[in-house]
């Protein structure tokens, strides 16, 4: 519930702020983003699958995030951001929907 | 015995076998889990020869009696005894069915089991968040417990850090969604910007060049336009040509002057001089009686009358000009002018100024003979 709580005070805060993302950042906070989104769905299939742990939890995330950002990062010294920048956001979407399938599953045995 | 347990086996059918390989593969995990603990379990197992036979069955390549069992059908068919079906000598024996029964019976419970054991296995297997690795069993009111015991409101430590990771998430999104929707050259890669410079560039030629072949149409079409300017002059050099070379009849503002001469004193001279004083004050159009008077006018006399080019002119006689009648009318009233002459010799000249004189007769010019244009030079 806290999480949820979280989630949306972000978005208000997001809307309230209007930050203002510096330039440097723009190629990596999308990024950052899914895999952010990504650990988040992988802490509920691991909380339905009772595995949850906060430190596993939070290492995870900052090390997704971080592992994306670099490889875009990489990428774009390499000059194939974009095409890295695809992969990321494949194999995120990946872990993201095979995430939610297990979710599913365990939540509706289907 | 063996024989008689194969050939029962034999007529068993293929379902069995793959109702016990997938029971053994779901118990396969609890077996090696609870078979020391669970003593139902652990009995469940026929004696050793019943028991050999499963592993293949489950773990199909690496063991020994595997082998003989893919291989045993085709290879050795005088071996066995006679088999209906290819079921292979290793196959699992008849009365491991019930076993199987058991075990599948077992799984459930072993798994209904589980959230007892739950703890355990959640202290020490730390499966990451993402989907690597086994998929744990759990029963769908296992997983709706739990989601319902993650929808309270309980300030665990992993409740807060994932609050703080959603509320990250939450600000990075909406930042990200508005940068996005802003959507300016500010958020493109710079691969984006350089594909979009040169697309715009290429436009920018294409522009260029559609711009130049409009100039050239244009030039073009004034150069028509000249050729219509040049073709009008040419109708307007033509006209006053035609005019001057006396082929048209003309009309406009201009004198009418009728001479008496009642004693025939009037010579060409003096004709001459009028013609003179006429073109002098401007006259464009000049007609003396009949006779149109153009470049190659001439006087002459024939049987004491005046002739022009020819023609004999009969008293009084009539000269028309078209040109500025005032001026036409001043140049011959001068002191010492026409006027002045033919009143000398005794004869009456009257002048009639008027807006509109006509002027009707015609001359064809002559064909040239001898006359032919000289080429332009360069000089000119």
């Amino acid at each position: 519930m806290i999480p949820v709580l979280g989630l949306v005070v972000g978005i208000v805060l997001g809307l309230l702020l209007q930050p203002e993302v510096p330039l440097f950042l723009e190629p990596y906070l999308a990024i950052a983003v899914i895999a952010a989104l990504d650990a988040v769905f992988g802490g509920v299939r691991a909380s339905l699958e009772g595995m949850f742990n906060d430190r596993i939890f939070v290492i995870s995330i900052a090390s997704n995030v971080l592992v994306a950002a670099v490889i875009v990062f990489l990428g774009n010294q390499l000059g194939v951001g974009a095409q890295l920048s695809t992969g990321v956001v494949v194999v995120l979407g990946l872990r993201i929907f095979s995430n939610v399938a297990a979710i599913r599953r365990h939540l509706l045995g289907a | 015995m063996a024989n008689k347990k194969k050939k029962r086996q034999a007529q068993a059918n293929a379902r069995r076998i793959a109702i016990a390989q997938e029971a053994a593969k779901k118990a396969r995990s609890a077996q090696t889990k609870q078979s020391r603990e669970d003593p139902r379990f652990a009995a469940a197992p026929a004696p050793a020869p019943d028991q050999e036979p499963v592993q293949p069955a489950e773990e199909a390549a690496p063991t020994q009696p595997v082998q003989p069992a893919e291989e045993a059908a085709p290879t050795q068919p005088d071996e066995t005894a006679p088999e209906p079906s290819g079921i292979s000598q290793a196959s699992i024996p008849a009365d491991q069915t019930p076993s199987l029964d058991d075990d599948e019976a077992e799984d459930d419970e072993v798994i209904d089991a589980e959230p007892a054991v739950e703890p355990a296995p959640s202290s020490h297997a730390v499966a990451q968040p993402a989907g690597e690795g086994a998929h744990p069993k759990i029963s769908k009111s296992t997983a709706r417990r739990r989601l319902a015991r993650l929808g309270r409101f309980k300030m665990t430590r992993g409740n807060l850090a994932a609050a703080v990771v959603t509320l990250a998430i939450g600000v990075a999104l909406v930042a990200q969604v508005q940068n996005t929707q802003a959507g300016d050259l500010e958020n493109l890669r710079e691969a984006d910007l350089v594909a979009l410079l040169d697309d715009v560039s290429d436009r920018a030629d294409a522009l260029e060049d559609e711009v130049q072949q409009l100039e050239q149409d244009k030039a073009q079409l004034e150069g028509s336009d000249g050729a219509d300017a040049a073709a009008e002059a040419a109708a307007q050099r033509l006209e006053s040509y035609q005019i001057l070379a006396g082929t048209v009849p003309v009309s406009g503002e201009g004198v009418t002057i009728t001479v008496l001469d009642p004693d025939g004193e009037l010579t060409t001279t003096t004709m001459i001089d009028l013609i003179q004083e006429l073109r002098d004050a401007g006259s464009e159009a000049i007609q003396i009686g009949p006779a149109r008077v153009v470049a190659s006018s001439w006087f002459g006399v024939a049987d004491g009358q005046l002739t022009v080019d020819g023609i004999t002119l009969n008293q009084p006689y009539t000269v028309t000009a078209i040109g500025d009648s005032h001026t036409l009318a001043g140049a011959l009233a001068i002191p010492g002018g026409f006027n002045d002459s033919v009143r000398r010799d005794e004869g009456d000249v009257v002048i009639e100024e008027s807006d509109v004189v006509t002027i009707t007769a015609t001359t064809q010019p002559r064909e040239m003979q001898y006359a032919e244009p000289v080429p332009a030079t360069d000089g000119r």
